[in-house]
């Protein structure tokens, strides 16, 4: 059969079809800014997530490099009250005062007596290489912010004696059991002068005794 | 392979049983859907819904009841998509035979457009127009079957059925659907040469049917409110009165007495009725004997096979017998469920056949998608 009767006017079919290629388009076109608005929520979704997670993060971050810093801070709060403990040990290390009593007391005899006497222990900063060794010993001071290079304490005990003794054999003795003493490093003799003393005559002297450092 | 091919085989692939579309018929007071589907060899019926109003009143008082009626229902039944074939209700198409010989210089819708334009009475331009050649004896002289519909009618129609929700592929004749009815039931049967008579409620019309080729169109003033009218001015008796008597009793044989109950025995008013429309049957049987000799004048003394019954006059009990009578032709009516095989238990003997045109209608792209 080559032929149908179809009473439905072409312009009004092709009207119809029109009609439902727009509608199919505008389908098209909704779906597909639903599918891109879907697309971005879920980007942003994503992003948004990612950020707050990002952001934890950074905080736990922030907060492990402040954590850090403070245990820095604690360490190096730690070494220098250590070097100040060391400090503070170096100071009062050396031979105590009621020793050096008893050393100078065991070399003391009823030839010799006393004027006056000098006890002195001191320190300075002085460069870390130390020019003497023969007198005190050192300290390493802790750096300052403003220091530079480093320094060292240098610790000096040691006593100045002004004396007399009857005569120099006396004098001789005392200087020699003095230095036979554990606590004293060396012992100089820095004057000796004949006076009179009541109705004779006293060998007056003046002694600078070098205090051994640390034990 | 264009686009359009390539959907088609992909559907057919993915739904090998097919989509055909819905068979629609649409009146006044009665609707008629029919889906078929399976292949063209062995169609099936899918779903088939009627409504009508047996009161006669209007089945659709306003535009928008077509969709809330159908719309559930189609549902309901069974009916898969919304694809229609359809045809124009027949008081709003004018269908006429038109004789035309070929010129060599003349396109044949145009000639067939100016023979048309001269027999209708408004303008063109207002119509639609479409036609159906028919099979003539010489090459020279042709003839075509035209439907002329008003475009504002047509246009209501479509948009009347577009609005509840209903694609309309096709807008056809009833002549077509019948055509297609017909066809198909030959190939079952060795009936090649039809002659169909469809008896209207207001109109009817013959159509001789020769192998693939529609070979005559005839109008007959004939049909049920024609016969009504008569019936109940003879009798006295209301329109309403007469349709039920017609339709109750119609030309029933004489029975057994004793299967009668009280008043007057059914053949009684049977007989009474045929004497009344002797003269209505005497004429229509005149114009089908006229269409047999006009047949076989074209056929060179071919004859049809076979006279079918259709349209509202087969629900008048034993009205082929009436007219088998005066043709001395088997006359049938034809019972559209011969054309397929009912799948559902509701397309049953007990149910109401469904219209020889809504068969028609719906045997169209059945097995393939048009």
């Amino acid at each position: 059969m080559s032929h149908d009767i179809d009473l439905i006017p072409a312009d009004y079919r092709a009207c119809l079809r029109s009609r439902e290629w727009l509608r199919r388009i505008g389908f098209a076109y909704l779906a597909l800014g639903l599918g891109l608005g879907l697309a971005r929520a879920g980007v942003a979704w994503e992003t948004h997530g990612r950020s707050r997670e990002n952001a934890r993060m950074e905080a736990v971050a922030a907060a492990a490099q402040e954590r850090r810093a403070h245990l820095e801070g604690l360490r190096q709060r730690r070494s220098e009250l250590e070097k100040q403990l060391a400090l503070l040990e170096g100071l009062r290390g050396g031979v105590e005062a009621r020793r050096m009593l008893q050393a100078v007391d065991r070399a003391l005899d009823e030839n010799v007596w006393f004027v006056d006497w000098k006890f002195r222990r001191a320190g300075a900063l002085v460069d870390r290489e130390p020019n003497a060794v023969a007198t005190g010993y050192f300290l390493v001071v802790p750096a300052g912010k403003k220091e530079e290079g480093p320094k060292a304490w240098r610790m000096d005990t040691h006593m100045e004696i002004r004396a007399r003794a009857v005569d120099h054999s006396s004098l001789a003795n005392f200087v020699s059991r003095l230095v036979a003493q554990p606590e004293v490093e060396s012992v100089r003799v820095l004057n000796t002068r004949v006076r009179p003393y009541l109705e004779a005559q006293a060998v007056e002297f003046e002694l600078a005794v070098v205090v051994r450092g640390r034990a | 392979m264009t686009t359009a091919t390539l959907w088609s085989a992909l559907r057919r692939r993915l739904d090998p049983g097919g989509r055909a579309p819905i068979g629609l018929v649409l009146d006044g007071n009665r609707i008629e859907l029919l889906q078929l589907e399976g292949s063209p060899q062995q169609p099936r019926v899918r779903a088939c819904l009627t409504l009508d109003r047996a009161d006669g009143g209007e089945l659709l008082p306003s535009r928008d009841a077509l969709r809330s009626l159908l719309g559930p229902r189609l549902r309901q039944t069974g009916f898969r998509g919304r694809r229609t074939v359809t045809a124009m209700p027949a008081s709003q198409v004018k269908l006429m035979v038109v004789n035309y010989g070929l010129e060599s210089n003349r396109d044949e819708a145009e000639l067939i457009l100016r023979l048309v334009a001269e027999r209708v009475p408004q303008p063109l331009a207002q119509c639609v127009v479409d036609y159906l050649p028919i099979r003539t004896a010489s090459e020279s002289e042709k003839s075509a079957l035209v439907a002329v519909a008003q475009r504002e009618n047509v246009i209501g129609y479509l948009e009347l059925l577009r609005a509840a929700g209903l694609q309309v592929e096709a807008l056809e004749i009833e002549p077509v659907a019948m055509r297609r009815l017909v066809m198909r039931l030959s190939q079952d049967e060795a009936k090649e040469n039809i002659l169909v008579l469809n008896g209207g409620a207001t109109r009817s019309d013959l159509t001789v049917f020769w192998g693939r080729r529609l070979i005559l169109y005839r109008e007959l003033e004939f049909g049920e409110s024609r016969a009504v009218e008569r019936l109940s001015r003879t009798l006295e008796m209301s329109p309403e009165s007469a349709v039920s008597v017609l339709r109750e009793y119609g030309f029933r044989s004489p029975v057994s007495p004793a299967d009668l109950g009280g008043g007057p025995p059914p053949h009684e008013i049977s007989q009474a009725v045929r004497e009344i429309l002797k003269a209505e049957f005497d004429r229509v049987a005149e114009s089908v004997r006229n269409a047999l000799a006009y047949t076989a004048s074209r056929t060179r003394g071919g004859a049809v096979d076979a006279v079918y019954l259709v349209g509202s006059i087969v629900r008048w009990p034993e009205v082929e017998h009436v007219l088998q009578e005066r043709l001395a032709l088997p006359v049938e009516i034809l019972d559209p469920r011969a054309a397929f095989d009912p799948s559902r238990a509701e397309l049953g003997s007990a149910a109401p056949a469904p219209s020889a045109i809504v068969a028609g209608l719906a045997l169209r792209g059945v097995g393939h998608e048009s």
